[in-house]
Order: C-alpha cells, then structure tokens, then sequence
C-alpha cells in the first residue's frame, strides 16, 4: 500500500492504452498521457506494459510507501527524491515499508511516472484502470489524487527478485527538450483554412499557453486565414464552425476566426462545433503530454504510413528488449 | 435516400472520418445512423468503434488489422448498397423539466455579464428572440415538440437534440452567450442555435438556460437502476418528450430517482425515416399520439 501524504499539482492513476470503444458515448480512453514512459516503468518492475501506475503531472505529491516495493520512475524529470535523497529514474529501485518519496523542481518534461512491481490496485471500470476526473470514472475513486488518499498495489506478475537495478537501455531513453516536433496528418475539415492558414500552422514555432490540461492543449501563435463562407445553418456564427462533428483524438481544432489551435489529447471531448485542421498521429500524443507552458512545438505534416511505422517502433520499444541489467 | 455519396478523409493513424453532409439536415442524420448500423452488421474485423455524430462519423480502427485506405473501400461499398434508410428502433422517452429553476437561475445570475442581454432567468430572453408573447406559451410549444437525439458526446452521454416534424426555419433558436460559462448544473437543459442539449457533468457551457430536468443521463457510478449496464442513458436516435412541471413534481420525481422507485417512462417504437421524410409533421403527430 502507499499513502498520499501530500497532494501534488494533479496525480491520478493511469495505465497505457485506456478505456477504448466508448467514445460514442463520449467518453475518451484517458490513460497515460505520455504511455511510452509509463509502459517502460511497467517493464522496469516486471508489470504487463498496460499495468496502472501513477501520472504526475508538474508538482509531484508526497508518498509514502506502507510496503517494500519495487518502484521505477520514468517520464519527464521532476527531480524525485526518496527520504530526501535524489533516486534515480528509468531504473528499478527498492522502496522500504515507511520510506517517502517526495519531488524537486522540473528539470524536463511535464509528467512523472511512478510505477509499482504489482501495479496499482483499483477496480477495472468499462475495462480500464485509467482515470478520467471530468467524468468522474476509473481510477481512484474517478478523480486525481488527494491527500490522505490510501492505494492497494497488486501482487507482483513475477516475483521482485533481482528487479533492482534494471535500466532502459539509455539510447532508449525519450528526451524532453523545449522544443517539440509533432506529425499531423492534415485533414477532417481543413477545408476551413486557406493554403494560407494551412502553410502558416506548419510553419509556425507555436508556443505552448497556459491552457494545458488533460482535456485539451492550448497554444499560442498567428491566425490562421481561413476561407471566406458562411456558415451551415444550425452551425454558428463563426467562418470556423461546423455542423458539430466528432473530435479524433489527436486532433487539432482554431477557436474563433482561426486563433489558439488547440489539441485534444487522452480526456478528448468527443466533438463539437469547431473545424478540425489536422490530427496528431497516435505515438506523439505521448510528446505532448511532456511539453509544458513556453516551450515551443511545430507541426510537421505526414502521411497515415507514417503513422503507423511509428507505432510499430513504439511497441517494439516497450518490450523487454529495452532493458538493461545492472551498470 | 440521398443520391450525393460521402466525404472520406483520415483522421490521423487512427480514424477514418466520413462526412455526408456540412449542412445539418435530418435526411443525413437518418443517412448517418442507417450506415452506423450497417457498419457495425459487417463486422469488419479491426474496427474499434464507429462513433456517429451529426451528418458525419469516425470510424476508429486498430491499425495492426486493417490500413485505413482498405477501410474506406468497405466503408464505400457498404454505403453504395445501403438502398434506403434502414428502419431505426428507438425509444420514447419523457423528460420532467423545472423550467426557470432556482439551479439554472443562479448560474444564470452568476454568469449575467457573459450573455447576450444579461436578462436572467434566460427563458423570457429566447421566448423573446422567437417571437412568443409569453413565457407560459413558449412553455407549451416546447413541450409539444419532440426532439431527436443526433448525437451523444462532447461529455459522457450528453445529448444534442434537434426538433422532429418542423422545418429548420420554424426551429426555436437562439444564440449562445456572447462569453461562455465556466460552470453550468447537471441536468441544466440549454439551446444553442437550433439545438437542445442537456448538460451531462458540471461543465463550462454556452447555451441559453431553459431548465432542469430530472433525469440522469450519465450515472458514473451506475447507481440508478437505469444505469445497471451502461453509464449513459441516451442513444443517438432516443426521441425526448418534454414534461414542464412544478416545483412540488419535480421533487417528487426527483426523489423517486434518488430511491430508485422512478423509472424513466420508455416507449419502445421503431421509426422509419423515408416515412418521416414524406411528411415531417404527420409522422411525428403519429408517431407521438402512440400510433
């Protein structure tokens, strides 16, 4: 068991691939939202790559641990620390029955992965341990991580023997710079924008706004022209309203006459009444959750090919191929 | 049956988006769920989800099973030999409504500076823009109104809703809030253009505010007996009959759903959409007086 001692910025369960097939009803997969480092920290502790673990997002909680554990911390770096002192992450690390692990200041990235041989115990709600706090399902409790919160850690898959000191092979190691390039695959209702508009969003070095969240990612650069019409009945007022049509996630959408691109990542709201430029293929959902408020990210278009040898590369990277043991 | 064939584009590695029409119209609606419905007959393996929305839908597919330009062939080919708008059995169901109720109304209040004419509650506003006289026959127009359901989303279960039997001109309309709401109740009922929709979570929002309605429509923990398989009530298709009542009955419907003893009065009917198309106000009067 651990225990939330201290609450953090915003922590919640999450595990890799989320609750897929109920986004007609509206509700989107959640999950990891950089599922690369939460499936690698599984694999560091002997977990399936899917196990739940704990997204921690900017300031990290305090935990304490009630049971000896088997821990990895992966993910962007949030400067962990257990009993105080630096811990090292992408590695397997053994955590005493009352040790605490508490974190520093943000060195890269956005989220911290906490992994645990055994996995997070909390019930499988429409087939997922992921948390989606806006609908108030899956995880704990449906909702991120408070104080005095108390989780169960499963059994452990294979027995936490010789677990400690397994690493990521470091060339395997995702880097977290503050700068983010994306692939998008144009399309949906990019009818909307002009060459114009489409030529300025793939040329531009946006910056990331405030606005970041689960739900949506905001960001902060030109307009975008979009072509003069008017409007579809029932549509609004706005050249950039459509007929409201689904969101995929990934996909980004302007607000208004083409201003603020924002992107939908894992808590997507399934659709609504803006026209969507493009969407982001599935692996660099995981470098948009690492990307936080300044840093910059340009979107570079690709085919849906593309896409999909990514993903095989991806896949082939959470196996256990990608661990190393000892130094 | 429209003879113009749909838009198919990719949306990212993951999805196949189709696009029937960028008007909204209720013939493609039809023509949206008809071939939601024929999609998930085929059974094509790989496909994850068909998630139908207005006059479109996304087609989720898993990639390590089928190349999305293989996909759209299939899908193309289902939508050539869909002949007619299949038949699409649904439900009646009555929704109780507190119209100008105390919950809406202080978010109303609370949110005076982001609407149109800051006029709270909203319902005297959009009784205006729709040329009533007053609010009581607004009311009655309303509830004479069955409304369609042509999409779940946005947040978990909730509904837009498009009326039946009228044409987009005689539509009640409105439009949003100049700013939108940061906040808005559950089970808040809000117009925006010509849509109804109710609000499923605590959510920002910027549709007018009509009312409150009784009745769940996302039960995340599944407690009410209505919710035992599924979190979400609605489906696209599910008809809404509006039911104004007082105070004193929407406490004790209200309550009744609290302990369980409520259950949402459904009719089950099948209903055709080339009859609908031949006569929009005829076959819905039908259809709701129980024919």
């Amino acid at each position: 068991m651990l225990e939330i001692v201290q609450q953090g910025l915003e922590a919640s369960v999450q595990d890799l691939y989320g609750r897929p097939g109920y986004y007609s009803q509206g509700i989107p997969p959640s999950g990891a939202q950089d599922g690369l480092s939460l499936g690698l920290g599984n694999l560091l502790v002997g977990n399936d790559k899917n196990e739940a673990g704990i997204e921690i997002t900017m300031l990290g909680p305090q935990v304490r641990f009630r049971d000896p554990h088997a821990i990895a911390l992966t993910g962007g770096d949030l400067s962990p620390k257990l009993n105080g002192d630096p811990v090292p992450m992408w590695e397997t690390v053994g955590a005493k029955a009352g040790d605490l692990l508490s974190f520093g200041r943000m060195m890269n990235g956005c989220r911290a992965y906490l992994a645990v041989a055994g996995g997070i115990d909390v019930p499988l709600v429409l087939g997922s341990k992921a948390t989606y706090a806006r609908g108030e399902i899956g995880g704990h409790e449906g909702r991120v991580l408070r104080k005095g919160d108390v989780l169960k850690v499963g059994k452990p898959a294979v027995p936490p023997v010789g677990l400690e000191g397994r690493r990521v092979d470091p060339s395997r190691i995702p880097q977290f710079g503050a700068h983010a390039d994306l692939r998008v695959v144009i399309g949906v209702e990019s009818y909307v924008y002009t060459e114009r508009g489409i030529k300025t969003f793939l040329s531009t070095d946006w910056q990331v706004s405030s606005k970041i969240d689960r739900v949506g990612y905001r960001y902060l650069g030109p307009q975008l022209e979009c072509v003069t019409r008017t409007p579809p009945f029932g549509a609004g007022s706005d050249p950039t309203n459509v007929v409201d049509s689904g969101y995929p996630v990934g996909s980004v959408h302007t607000t208004g006459p083409g201003v603020e691109p924002i992107l939908l990542p894992n808590d997507a709201v399934s659709g609504g009444g803006f026209a969507t430029i493009g969407t982001v293929i599935a692996v660099d959902l995981d470098r948009v959750g690492q990307s936080k408020t300044g840093d910059t990210t340009r979107f570079t278009s690709v085919r849906i090919d593309d896409g999909y040898r990514a993903w095989d590369e991806r896949e082939n990277l959470l196996t256990e191929s990608s661990i190393v043991q000892g130094r | 049956m429209a003879h113009r064939s749909a838009r198919y584009d990719y949306g990212g590695d993951r999805y196949v988006f189709v696009e029937f029409s960028i008007d909204m119209e209720l013939a493609q609606n039809f023509k949206t769920l008809s071939m939601a419905e024929a999609i998930k007959q085929a059974r094509i393996p790989g496909i994850v989800e068909v998630i139908p929305s207005i006059c479109s839908m996304l087609v989720e597919y898993d990639r390590t099973k089928l190349h999305a330009d293989s996909l759209i062939g299939r899908l193309k080919g289902i939508e050539q030999s869909m002949t007619q708008l299949t038949q699409i059995p649904t439900r009646i169901i009555d929704f109780p409504i507190l119209f100008a109720d105390p919950w809406t109304t202080e978010c109303a209040e609370a949110f005076k500076g982001h609407h149109n004419t800051g006029e709270v509650p909203n319902i005297d506003f959009v009784a205006r823009e729709n040329h009533f006289s007053d609010r009581e026959s607004f009311i009655n127009a309303l509830c004479a109104t069955p409304y369609w359901t042509v999409m779940v989303g946005f947040t978990p279960g909730l509904p837009w809703l498009y009326p039946l039997g009228v044409g987009n001109e005689e539509a009640i309309q409105a439009p949003k809030y100049n700013r939108p709401r940061t906040w808005t109740p559950d089970r808040a009922v809000g117009l925006g253009g010509a849509f109804l929709a109710i609000y499923s979570v605590r959510n920002p929002g910027g549709y007018q505010l009509l009312g409150r309605t009784t009745n769940p429509i996302y039960d995340a923990r599944q407690r009410y007996p209505d919710f035992k398989e599924n979190p979400v009530l609605l489906k696209p298709g599910d008809i809404l009959r509006w039911r104004s009542v007082d105070r004193d009955g929407y406490d004790r419907v209200w309550a009744g759903i609290e302990d369980g003893t409520y259950r949402f009065p459904i009719r089950n009917v099948t209903f055709e959409p080339e009859g609908y198309l031949r006569d929009p106000p005829g076959y819905t009067k039908a259809l709701m007086g129980g024919g």
